[in-house]
């Protein structure tokens, strides 16, 4: 091989002298070579699909949760990675010592994680690696310690660190989901508010009640959350400590009291009252416990969600005869239309960049979850059944979680924000409802 | 002289002697000369008897003096003449004085007997004196001839010792000058043995610059004929390779002409050819790149992402440059992995039209 380049070069310098004379004896020519600029090629369309990725099953006791599935699952529900099956490996590597990257190249994966784990103690000890199977560098690697019963959480940490490496944003699986159960028949029905991981695992109840539960919604430290209870069979407003369960009443206005959201500073709840004979938005400072009306158009006006500037909402109001997306900046703002060309829209919720829209719409197939830009309004469907409802946006607005009927019952599905597969979480009795992302753990 | 003198001392005084002897006797006989009355010529006779040097010369020089002395006495006798009559002139004044003149006479001629007397003796006495003086001219001439032998032999002597001293000088001279001769000599067989040698090695230095010199006259005199003889057939050569040329050269013209065409044909087919194996090529390696180009989701259309592509002759990827990606992260690994898996890329149909460096736009749409 050696000394080839330079012959090469040659050949280039006498093709192009060739090529010119060829020209200059011709008289015209339509195409000729320039004598140093690259032959350029425009390359488009390709595959769209989730970045192959090999999460290879750590070295790990067996007591432990699969945390290469975990990762996995993770990576996937993001809708950027699509991990590769693990009969299609042709190694089982848990350090790059072990790592024989060209039979890796000769497989699909463009990425591979692999790690170990050990146990010491009530601890574990997990190490693990991110490699670039293309250029055989490694990218990433880091060592996580935490107790057994974190494995998971683990997991979690390790997908993060891998989807940030590889997207250069943050990732958003050590995150956790509120939402309400229905279980049970028409006459024993039990409702129970639950947290669980982003991937729908480790479900715990912080509430339970023969009534119903209604729209959950975080506070921004991830402590709290507000909620809707019909418990006495009429509705209030509830706030409740997610580390001691203690909760309080926020509001207890005859008729409607729906549809809390926690401002982003944490200050503030929107919510909807119909105290006034109709029900419009209201926003509560938490600190005076001062309400101020927001809208008062006559029409329903529901479902507020903040913008990530604390100070405007966008919201569901059908004062045109059918549901449809306004916002306000500021209870005296005009009422700005967002949404058109549909029958139906509502139930909106702001990116948590503020340059999106998760909502509902609804065409003659049914219900779906659809994302819109605010920008310039072009909207695209994220979901694909037809009776899908309340979106909710992972902090890092990279995924929506929504509810969606399945069966005589409902699940919870999560679908990448920016299109593709949706996943559906596990869930095997009843009905889920009204899923709500929680924000970062920090 | 004076060697002479303390030679001979008797002689000398001898001759002294005589001398004074002489001298005695003139003045004496000068000074006892009567008083004649008649200045004839007696008295001036008297002069002539005189004493013969022993010597010539000595007697010579008496006899000069009393000639001398002689014609003093004419002179003085003339003056007494003249005092004569001066004095007869005064007799008349001095008659007193007559008798005492007298008296005096008287006496005189007393005294004239008794200087006849005594000149008598005088005359026995000159005799003797003229015998003393033969004797003495006898033993002056002897001793004449003594002085004279002894001066000869004196001068033999001096002579020759002049002569040895001469002989001596002369011996001396000679021998300096066989000395001389002999230096000179054998300088001169020196400057002559030099000479020759010089001359020896002149000539011969002569002889082999000229032996040199005509060797080198005919070495140039060979080189010249050489490098003429060289020149012509060089000359020669050049002419027949000129015209040789020349007809190739028209013959190269000629077929240059041809294969011009026939170039500009085949250039004309070359870079058709390269034109549909470039264009051939560059559709391979984009099919390959895009088949290997997993677009992330969420691409969106505008973004763009160009890369600059390094290959080795075998289409092995070397080296990929990002030069401008306005997409997020992973969609510009996804450009940099699809050319990382597309390689190899594919080759091109003629090695010709080859390039080291690609270049890539990769747009989502």
């Amino acid at each position: 091989m050696t000394g080839q380049p330079g012959v090469t070069h040659m050949t280039v310098l006498a093709l192009f002298h060739r090529l010119l004379a060829a020209t200059l004896l011709a008289g015209a020519l339509a195409f000729v070579l320039p004598a140093q600029a690259a032959l350029e090629i425009d390359i488009s369309g390709g595959t769209e699909s989730g970045v192959p990725i090999a999460v290879v099953p750590f070295e790990q006791p067996g007591a432990v949760d699969d945390l290469a599935r975990i990762i996995g699952d993770d990576l996937a529900r993001s809708g950027l990675f699509a991990p590769i099956a693990r009969d299609a490996m042709p190694g089982r590597p848990a350090s790059p010592d072990q790592l024989r990257i060209d039979d890796w190249r000769a497989g699909k994966a463009r990425y591979l994680v692999m790690g170990q784990v050990e146990s010491d103690g009530d601890k574990l000890r997990t190490r693990f690696y991110l490699i670039d199977v293309s250029s055989g560098e490694r990218l990433t690697g880091s060592q996580i310690t935490a107790t057994a019963s974190a494995d998971r959480s683990v997991a979690h940490r390790i997908s993060d660190i891998v989807y940030e490496e590889l997207t250069g944003e943050r990732g958003a699986f050590s995150t956790r989901l509120a939402y309400v159960t229905e279980r049970g028949t028409p006459k024993d029905r039990t409702y129970t508010l639950q947290i669980a991981d982003s991937d729908g695992a480790n479900p715990r109840t912080v509430l339970q009640s023969p009534y119903p539960i209604m729209s959950p919604s975080w506070s921004p430290d991830g402590g709290q959350l507000a909620y809707v209870s019909f418990e006495g069979n009429r509705s209030a407003i509830w706030v409740q400590n997610l580390s001691t369960g203690e909760r309080y009443q926020l509001t207890d206005y005859s008729g409607i009291n729906g549809a809390p959201a926690w401002s982003p500073r944490g200050d503030k709840i929107a919510v909807t009252l119909s105290k006034g004979g109709n029900p419009d938005i209201y926003v509560i400072d938490l600190d005076t416990r001062r309400t101020t009306q927001w809208t008062r158009s006559g029409a329903i006006e529901t479902e507020p969600s903040w913008y990530p500037d604390n100070r405007t909402l966008a919201f569901t109001s059908d004062r045109f005869g059918q549901p449809q997306v306004f916002r306000k900046a500021g209870p005296d703002d005009r009422a700005r239309r967002l949404t058109f060309d549909v029958p139906y829209a509502a139930g909106p919720r702001v990116s948590p960049d503020g340059e999106r829209l998760a909502l509902v719409v609804r065409d003659d197939r049914g219900f779906f979850v659809a994302e819109q830009s605010l920008d310039d309004g072009e909207r695209t469907l994220l979901s694909r059944g037809g009776g899908e409802e309340r979106p909710s946006y992972a902090p890092n607005g990279a995924m929506v979680v929504y509810a969606a009927q399945s069966g005589s019952g409902s699940v919870l599905k999560i679908s990448p924000a920016i299109g593709g597969e949706p996943q559906t979480l596990s869930y095997d009795r009843g009905k889920v409802r009204d899923p709500v992302w929680g924000p970062f753990n920090d | 002289m004076w060697r002479m003198l303390t030679r001979m001392p008797g002689a000398v005084m001898l001759a002294v002697v005589l001398h004074l002897a002489l001298v005695l006797a003139i003045v004496f006989s000068e000074l006892w000369k009567p008083e004649t009355v008649k200045p004839s010529g007696e008295a001036a006779e008297l002069p002539t008897i005189e004493a013969e040097s022993v010597s010539s010369e000595a007697i010579d020089q008496q006899a000069e003096r009393m000639r001398e002395a002689r014609e003093a006495r004419e002179r003085e006798r003339a003056e007494a003449e003249k005092a004569a009559e001066e004095a007869a002139a005064a007799r008349r004044a001095e008659e007193a004085r007559a008798k005492q003149l007298a008296e005096l006479r008287e006496q005189r001629e007393r005294e004239a007997a008794e200087e006849a007397e005594r000149i008598e003796e005088l005359r026995k006495q000159q005799q003797e004196v003229e015998a003393a003086r033969e004797q003495a001219r006898r033993e002056a001439e002897q001793a004449r001839k003594e002085a004279e032998a002894a001066r000869k032999e004196a001068e033999e002597a001096a002579e020759r010792r002049a002569a040895e001293e001469k002989a001596r000088q002369e011996a001396a001279e000679q021998a300096r000058k066989e000395a001389e001769e002999k230096a000179r000599r054998e300088a001169e067989a020196q400057a002559r043995k030099e000479a020759e040698e010089k001359a020896r090695r002149e000539a011969e230095e002569q002889a082999r610059k000229e032996a040199e010199e005509k060797a080198r006259r005919e070495a140039e005199e060979q080189a010249r004929k050489e490098a003429e003889e060289k020149a012509r057939r060089e000359a020669e050569k050049k002419a027949r390779r000129e015209a040789e040329e020349k007809a190739a050269r028209e013959q190269a013209e000629r077929e240059a002409r041809e294969q011009a065409l026939r170039d500009q044909l085949a250039a004309e087919q070359q870079a058709r050819a390269e034109r549909d194996a470039l264009s051939k090529w560059a559709a391979a390696i984009q099919s390959k790149v895009r088949d290997n180009w997993q677009r992330p989701r969420g691409a969106q259309i505008g973004w763009t992402c160009t890369v600059t592509v390094r290959q080795d002759p075998d289409g092995r990827v070397r080296n990929v440059t990002v030069e401008r990606c306005d997409g997020d992260r992973l969609f510009e690994r996804s450009v940099v992995q699809a050319i990382e898996a597309a390689s190899p890329l594919p080759k091109p149909e003629l090695d010709s039209i080859f390039q080291e460096e690609l270049r890539f736009n990769f747009k989502p749409e």
